[in-house]
């Protein structure tokens, strides 16, 4: 019996299992791009003068180089790029590292693989069917989306190259995912492994092209090499639509080589369903710290709060330290002037980036709101809940021991953001004071009561809808993050982009923070956490 | 201990619990005393862990009334599980703390357990409370569930196949450990599917199927409701056996009888077989088995 025996039939097992799951992945991704093209045509890319005007503009803009990319020229197919590449990457990115890790590692946590493995299967088998799978999925993507760009009448080469691009970032991050799944002992283990790896890839980028220098034209980014560290930049760098660079698959083929061989190398060193690292002996009575509800929910989300931290206190500092670069940079270029001028009224430059920062890691909070807050669902699923409930622990005092954990390891995120930019800023910038260190922190808690609507949101859904809870909490976060990433490019009425709690904070520090919209978020937060208590209280606990 | 009449621990009376249009508990019936162990016995699937799920106010009860320790389960679940301690049917544990920091974790949930008390169970189930959860074995995770709610000084312990996973010799543990619950004068709702085990515990049973109750009483009055095989080779050919009451399955051949007799109808059929001069006789009292299977079987009628 090879490694590999039943492999066919452990594929055929996942599409069975994926049959709905997969086709709404892929449909919704190839969907998008079939709006954003027409729509990005329309406003930006009629004539040959709005062309230019928009590359020009995006390559010396920070918010665009930061959540779009480096733009190469003033194509269609680039503009396109720049729209909507990130967002699609990271899109793909997930669909694949969940994935991955759903017939996987999750299987081992339920197991499943236990009577897989009796049965007449190799030992790769289960981890080669899962990466067979999404190489398939993410094949089948690639190819819907050059044939819609295609359909559009974007040029061939372009619209393949960038289509393979989308393809080969998907087949990576099932590598990642294919380690991850390694690594942790748990699939939510894996799969916030997997999610941080996304976003520190994603970070690099942005950092890579938010340092790159202009290009000669005026309309170009020439991105620095954090941008090449990442996979997402390595899409971003193949400029399809102007002279396609097709040497840089070869980094892709060499990335994932290298991330399943190493997958494989640890799957076959380590035992199922435990992770890569032995399991130690640990206490023999409990702490007195353990000894209630509040204590328990500590406990399990303290994991969660410590990798997010590090995620924020590395954002920070690398916000801080170019800050100088930026700008620098920005004084020395004329269009940036007219853009600063257009959107901040000639404000400080170094509050621009701050505010810009502030902005995406407000939104990356809610996904730690939205991650952390999905403990409760798995502790009910998993039968955790059901013998705590069985002791003298109210069901809403439970819920809001989860809450209140998230929402101060929220603040203590945004905190740590604004304190950390704050003091590699002083360490960096001569002009800068001590008591910027404050005035960044404090800043950097604006967001607050909008992240806190998303997770008292996602509360209530989980007082609900227990099944969707996961699906409909990550839907309300995609939402937030699209409104507030394409509203304006697909002129989505004002009223649904206000339904987004992020829409009614202003850029602080750049703008000065606006109290009646946080308190009118604060009581949306108290309105839908009472909401979400009172249906948790009413219904059935239900296990998978 | 006051135990009065009507005292009970557990009154649950035309109980429905319906999830969507499929209905659970149809009408169960299950009368707990204050002091006994009860039995609660069924098929897999008959409604058991539904059942102590709706007196634990995890689930609503859709009809039907439910009293648990004289509150209503669903309202009063905070104060009622004070004085109660469950193990669950499938213990799922934290797979990163230890066994011994879930067991303090459920004591103390539960409002506080028996230091003492612990040391001697985990001593006797011959548990290593420093191992974390996810390295347990079932047996084991269950043995964690078990300390936990042993060792904590409540009225009542309800406790879902709390056996199922343990070897012979922690299953004699157990055992021990209920018969020491029975004298202090606790309750103990116990769901089982070991026979033998409770043969050994109950003071009374409850028997459901497909979520209504089919039998309930001490073992004796359930075994009174069950028949006798006897079989009979005489020396004359049998004749008129069938006309004496209470017989089941008859079947004559000659000088051969087989029968199944209803308790009160032993002495009748035993005074006619007399009259053919009895051989040989072999009689086989109702055991406990024979008591499931003939719940536990599903009727030709609903077989189709």
């Amino acid at each position: 019996m090879g490694a590999l025996t039943g492999t066919g039939r452990l594929i055929r097992l996942a599409l069975r299992r994926d049959r709905v799951k997969l086709p709404v992945w892929i449909l919704a991704i190839v969907g998008f791009m079939a709006i954003e093209v027409p729509a990005i045509e329309q406003v930006y890319g009629e004539t040959e003068e709005s062309r230019i005007t928009y590359a020009t503009t995006t390559a010396s803009s920070l918010v665009s180089r930061l959540f779009g990319g480096p733009i190469g020229g003033p194509q269609l197919g680039e503009i396109l790029n720049n729209e909507t590449f990130a967002f699609m990457a990271v899109a793909i990115a997930f669909m694949s590292t969940l994935l991955i890790v759903r017939h996987t590692r999750q299987n081992e946590e339920t197991g499943r693989s236990e009577i897989i493995a009796s049965a007449i299967t190799g030992r790769n088998a289960a981890l080669t069917a899962a990466l067979a799978v999404a190489v398939g999925a993410n094949i089948v993507l690639a190819g819907l989306l050059a044939l819609t760009m295609l359909g559009f009448g974007l040029p061939a080469k372009g619209s393949v190259a960038t289509a393979a691009a989308y393809g080969a970032i998907g087949i990576c991050f099932a590598g990642v995912a294919a380690i991850t799944a390694q690594a942790a002992d748990s699939a939510r283990g894996a799969n916030g492994l997997a999610a941080a790896t996304i976003g520190v890839l994603f970070l690099f980028r942005a950092v890579g092209d938010g340092l790159g220098k202009l290009g000669s034209d005026g309309m170009s980014v020439i991105s620095t090499w954090p941008s090449w560290l990442s996979p997402i930049g390595w899409g971003q760098q193949i400029h399809g639509f102007i002279a396609a660079n097709w040497a840089i698959f070869g980094l892709f083929g060499a990335f994932i080589v290298l991330a399943t061989a190493a997958a494989y190398y640890l799957n076959a060193r380590r035992d199922i369903g435990l992770g890569m690292l032995p399991a130690r002996k640990g206490p023999a009575q409990a702490a007195p710290s353990l000894l209630s509800s509040w204590g328990l929910a500590r406990r399990l989300q303290r994991g969660t709060l410590i990798g997010w931290s590090i995620v924020f206190v590395v954002m920070g500092l690398t916000t801080g330290l170019i800050s100088k670069e930026f700008a620098t940079f920005f004084e020395s270029s004329p269009e940036m002037r007219q853009y600063l001028e257009a959107i901040g009224g000639g404000q400080n430059i170094n509050d621009i980036l701050f505010s810009a920062m502030i902005a995406l890691m407000g939104i990356t909070a809610g996904a730690y709101v939205v991650h952390g807050l999905q403990r409760m669902r798995s502790e009910e699923a998993n039968g955790h809940l059901e013998p705590v409930l069985g002791t003298s622990v109210n069901r809403q005092i439970w819920m809001l021991g989860h809450f209140a954990y998230v929402a101060a390891g929220t603040l203590a995120l945004m905190a740590l953001f604004g304190l950390s930019t704050g003091v590699a800023f002083v360490l960096v910038e001569e002009s800068a004071a001590l008591g910027d260190i404050w005035r960044l922190t404090v800043a950097s808690l604006a967001y607050i009561p909008g992240i806190l609507v998303l997770g008292a949101g996602s509360a209530f859904v989980f007082g609900l809808l227990p099944r969707a809870a996961v699906a409909l909490s990550w839907l309300l976060f995609v939402f937030c993050l699209f409104v507030s990433q394409f509203g304006e490019l697909l002129k989505i009425p004002r009223a649904i982009v206000n339904i987004s709690p992020f829409a009614h904070i202003p850029p602080v520090p750049s703008e000065p923070f606006a109290w009646l919209p946080a308190t009118m978020l604060t009581g949306a937060t108290l309105l839908l956490l009472a909401a979400a208590l009172l249906s948790f209280r009413r219904r059935d606990l239900t296990t998978a | 201990m006051t135990q009065t009449a009507g005292d009970d621990a557990i009154v649950v009376s035309k109980l429905v619990k319906k999830f969507g249009k499929f209905t659970a508990l149809d009408g169960l019936d299950l009368t707990v005393r204050r002091g006994e162990v009860h039995g609660f016995l069924g098929p897999n699937g008959a409604g058991k862990s539904t059942t102590i799920r709706v007196l634990l106010g995890i689930l609503r009860k859709t009809s039907g009334s439910v009293s648990l320790l004289g509150g209503d389960p669903w309202q009063d679940a905070v104060e009622l599980h004070k004085r109660l301690a469950y193990v669950p049917g499938e213990v799922n544990l934290w797979p990163n703390l230890t066994g011994g920091e879930a067991i303090d974790l459920f004591g103390a949930l539960r409002g506080g357990l028996d230091k003492k008390r612990k040391a001697k169970l985990l001593e006797r189930f011959e548990l290593d409370p420093t191992k974390k959860n996810r390295t347990y074995s079932k047996g084991n995770r269950q043995k964690v569930a078990l300390v936990a709610a042993l060792a904590s000084d409540v009225e009542l312990y309800i406790l879902d196949e709390p056996t199922s996973g343990l070897d012979p010799l922690m299953e004699a543990v157990f055992q021990e450990c209920i018969q020491e619950l029975r004298r202090e004068g606790k309750t103990v709702l116990l769901s089982s599917h070991i026979l033998a085990e409770a043969e050994a515990l109950c003071d009374r049973l409850t028997i459901i199927r497909e979520g209504k109750t089919v039998e309930s009483g001490t073992l004796s009055q359930l075994r009174h409701l069950t028949r006798t095989v006897v079989k009979a080779e005489t020396a004359k050919p049998v004749e008129g056996l069938d006309k004496v009451g209470g017989l089941h399955n008859l079947r004559v051949r000659g000088h051969r009888a087989e029968f199944e007799v209803e308790t009160d109808k032993i002495d009748a059929a035993l005074k006619h077989l007399l009259q053919y001069d009895i051989r040989e006789l072999i009689s086989s009292p109702p055991s406990l088995e024979d008591l499931f299977l003939k719940h536990y079987e599903k009727t030709p009628a609903e077989k189709k």
